[in-house]
């Protein structure tokens, strides 16, 4: 049992998943490239305005900033989108006799597959960088804390947001916040020694170093940034268990 | 295991104040778990149980809580308090439409439908084709659903319920639209399907379609169980009371 919910009903979620992918892009003529060139037109404005205007001084600036932004644009949007899984689908929910989870991790799969597609276009940009490729072996070590976070965090906002509709309206101030919190265009050495605390309790933060430490720093994450991560993502499965009863009583709030 | 369904004082009761706001939360004193102040009883201690084989009609006035009882055996509703255990596979037909996707193929909706009860599974190229050639859809079904008219889209949210094998079958005045042949036909597979279901619930407002299907009668008012007992007796006290 993973999220209150059977293994066996992974095939719903992957149906659930597809059906999403396929609802947001039939009819449009780019299809799935959409996923990609949103993220590649802000990684070229962000190269643009930080790397060749401001001249942040970092080796190889496009990977770093680009192996933080897509994992940052994967928790975020699916997050978001999490948010509003229950109450945008009210007349599939109150038809429905399956676990409402499912929508949930559904919705957010649909995202770390868009994801993964962007990853793929990366892989060889970095391997380029790099000039080699041994560090491939962790990136799952890497992206699953993303994945696990933002299905628990998506699952806790997606109940939430039946009692208060507030939630993504306040969910995309706060994400807007704290992007620039994030060391995602700047490196953790660029933080000022005040400041550093503001990176260190950012959740978003540590999630997005590990990937930064793996695709740029071409090494396995320390141990301390893996506790971290661990810790984030045990507190984001404790938030959902915590919230898991909302889901018995939800249907009649929508 | 024989298929059965057993209610023990099942409460349910809709909040007349749906969601709140934040501000409400931080400001008016309200939790984010607060009980609203005002509820609507919709089910009242219902205690039901029933054992293969086994025909029940229910019925009642407008309101008095049928549907949402059906929505509780098939488990989309959970009870508020009490106790629901049901053994079998259930297909239900509740209401008009299944939560259709209509920007999805008619194909598509059938799959989503089945995925939403839970049974993906069963969704095979035959089973869609059993449905598509039910409600005499011109096409292969690749058509988006929206392309229908609304008498198709009920159509189709009646045949995705019927062709499933359940054990038990749950059906709520599900006529809602059709031509006068088309409905001739349903009846006549509905009919078919709870003869074949070890357990069907119907709930009708038509006297003969009950005495026809059914040899128990459940009559609901207000939420509550008034008559339990043979079809004709409790539908005789029923026309009484409503004479």
């Amino acid at each position: 049992m993973l999220f209150g919910i059977d293994t066996r009903a992974a095939k719903t979620v992957l149906y659930f998943a597809r059906i999403q992918l396929q609802r947001r892009y039939t009819g449009s003529w780019l299809g799935l490239a959409w996923s990609l060139l949103g993220p590649l037109t802000q990684i070229a404005a962000f190269s643009f305005v930080f790397n060749v205007v401001l001249r942040v001084p970092l080796d190889r600036y496009v990977l770093h900033m680009t192996a933080g932004f897509l994992p940052w644009l994967f928790m975020s949007t699916a997050i978001q989108t999490a948010s509003t899984a229950y109450v945008m689908r009210r007349d599939q929910i109150i038809h429905s006799s399956i676990p409402f989870s499912l929508f949930v991790i559904g919705t957010v799969l649909a995202e770390f597959f868009t994801l993964l597609v962007a990853f793929g276009i990366l892989l060889p940009l970095a391997a380029y960088w790099n000039g080699s490729i041994w560090w491939i072996y962790a990136i799952p070590i890497a992206l699953l804390p993303c994945l696990v976070f933002a299905v628990a965090i998506g699952l806790v906002v997606a109940r939430l947001t039946v009692f208060f509709r507030d939630i993504p309206h306040l969910l995309n101030v706060a994400f807007g916040l704290l992007f620039w919190f994030t060391p995602i265009v700047y490196h953790w050495s660029f933080l000022p020694e005040e400041a550093e605390l503001v990176g260190k309790y950012n959740p978003m933060a540590l999630l997005v170093s590990i990937n930064q430490v793996v695709w740029h720093g071409m090494q396995m994450p320390s141990l301390n940034l893996a506790l971290g991560c661990a810790v984030v993502v045990g507190v984001s499965l404790l938030l959902e268990r915590w919230s898991r009863p909302l889901e018995k009583r939800l249907i009649f709030w929508l | 295991m024989t298929p059965s369904v057993h209610l023990k004082n099942v409460d349910i009761q809709y909040p007349l104040s749906k969601h709140g706001s934040l501000k409400q939360a931080l400001v008016g004193g309200r939790t984010w778990d607060a009980q609203p102040q005002r509820w609507k009883p919709a089910l009242r201690d219902i205690s039901l149980k029933i054992d293969a084989p086994q025909k029940i009609g229910i019925i009642g006035r407008n309101a008095s809580g049928k549907t949402t009882l059906l929505q509780v055996i098939a488990g989309i509703l959970p009870p508020q308090s009490g106790n629901r255990h049901v053994i079998g596979k259930i297909a239900a037909i509740i209401a008009a439409g299944v939560g259709f996707d209509t920007a999805l193929s008619v194909r598509e909706n059938v799959r989503f439908a089945m995925a939403m009860s839970g049974r993906l599974h069963e969704c095979t190229e035959d089973y869609i084709r059993k449905i598509l050639d039910f409600i005499e859809l011109q096409g292969d079904g690749w058509q988006p659903l929206q392309t229908l008219s609304l008498g198709f889209q009920s159509r189709l949210a009646f045949a995705v319920g019927l062709f499933q094998t359940p054990e038990i079958f749950l059906l709520d005045e599900a006529f809602s639209a059709g031509d006068a042949l088309f409905v001739r036909k349903a009846r006549a597979a509905m009919k078919e399907r709870m003869a074949s279901s070890p357990i069907s619930i119907f709930v009708s407002h038509v006297e003969s379609e009950l005495i026809e299907t059914c040899e128990r009668g459940v009559w609901l008012e207000d939420g509550r169980i008034v008559a339990d007992g043979p079809i004709d007796q409790v539908l005789k006290d029923y026309g009484k009371m409503n004479s």
